[in-house]
């Protein structure tokens, strides 16, 4: 399925309008990203980081007198909502120690490591059935000791 | 999963009138304004500018106009959803075609099909029951676990679909 971007249909010719096929060729469950996404030059972060960074930037805006101080975008209030909701760590300190947790196993993809913080599954079966691409990086006992240290920096 | 940083670049374009001390704060303060709370295809939502690569480049100044083109690089918090990926959803519609859940900002839409069939869903309480066990039940607000199935990007955003069926899916908290 091609898809159109940007475009407006009715004003450009057929023959010069943009189309990206971007969402066919991808597919989290193999780690295709697509270049952009590449761990070389995105780098996935876990939901308490991005909690993190998003209520550092609030305090940011907050202390900014007059008109700019509540102008938040729908984006930036919608999520930072839904971060709040599902940081499991809550706080620097865990979400620090989270990250160097994951670090240690270098077997795993970034985008791996983060789902693995996010989703926090109960034991390697469930993680192997969410997150697919780890089937064969890593052995059950491994991954269960990495779910049980993470389980131990949860709020 | 879904949150990134990247780096990305944007020319700023600068009137004359900025042309004097604070130029630096205006440049990153319209970088902002500009970018933050945007869609693309192709990055996805741009939630937060994080640092303005420095030292920052010189402006280019267009003929025959006063402005100045800055090329900015700089580092974003970006959510683009992928395929395949799971993700905790929090219901916003229930109906019986189906279930609307969100990401933030992002919609993602679970088509009855994508329903485990052991749960029915009860027009009064605009709700899914699980028919096994009744305390289970996804209604709005509550915070479900999906597998994203389809993605289409168009104009300005994104849509998405996504399934409860699978394994270890479903109702989460």
């Amino acid at each position: 399925m091609v898809v159109e971007t940007m475009l407006n249909r009715s004003r450009v010719p057929s023959g010069l309008r943009s189309v990206q096929l971007v969402p066919e060729l991808e597919d989290a469950t193999t780690l295709q990203l697509g270049e952009d996404f590449s761990s070389e030059k995105a780098q996935p972060l876990t939901i308490s980081e991005v909690s993190i960074l998003l209520s550092r930037k609030r305090d940011m805006m907050r202390e900014l007198e007059g008109p700019r101080a509540e102008e938040f975008s729908s984006v930036f209030k919608k999520f930072l909502e839904y971060v709040e909701r599902f940081d499991r760590y809550k706080g620097l300190e865990a979400a620090t120690n989270v990250r160097s947790l994951l670090q240690r196993y270098e077997s795993l993809d970034p985008f791996e490591m983060a789902c693995l913080a996010n989703l926090c599954p109960a034991d390697a079966e469930e993680d192997k059935t969410i997150i697919p691409s780890l089937k064969h990086k890593i052995d059950d006992s491994s991954l269960n000791q990495l779910l049980q240290d993470l389980a131990s920096f949860t709020h | 999963m879904g949150f990134f940083q990247v780096e990305l670049t944007k020319n700023v374009r600068v009137h004359p009138r900025h042309f004097h001390s604070k130029l630096k704060e205006t440049l990153i303060q319209t970088l902002m304004d500009e970018v933050e709370g945007t869609v693309s295809g192709r990055f996805g939502f741009v939630v937060s500018v994080l640092e303005v690569l420095q030292p920052l480049p010189k402006g280019i100044l267009r003929e025959g106009f006063g402005f100045a083109i800055y090329p900015l690089k700089y580092k974003a918090l970006v959510f683009r959803p992928f395929k395949g990926e799971v993700l905790d959803a929090v219901v916003t519609n229930v109906t019986r075609h189906g279930i609307f859940a969100q990401v933030g900002p992002l919609t993602i839409f679970v088509s009855r099909h994508q329903i485990p069939s052991d749960m029915t869903h009860d027009e009064e309480t605009a709700s899914y029951i699980s028919v096994v066990e009744k305390a289970e039940r996804i209604q709005r607000d509550s915070a479900i676990r999906l597998r994203v199935n389809g993605i289409k990007i168009d104009a300005s955003s994104f849509t998405a679909v996504g399934t409860i069926l699978d394994d270890y899916l479903g109702l989460v908290e």
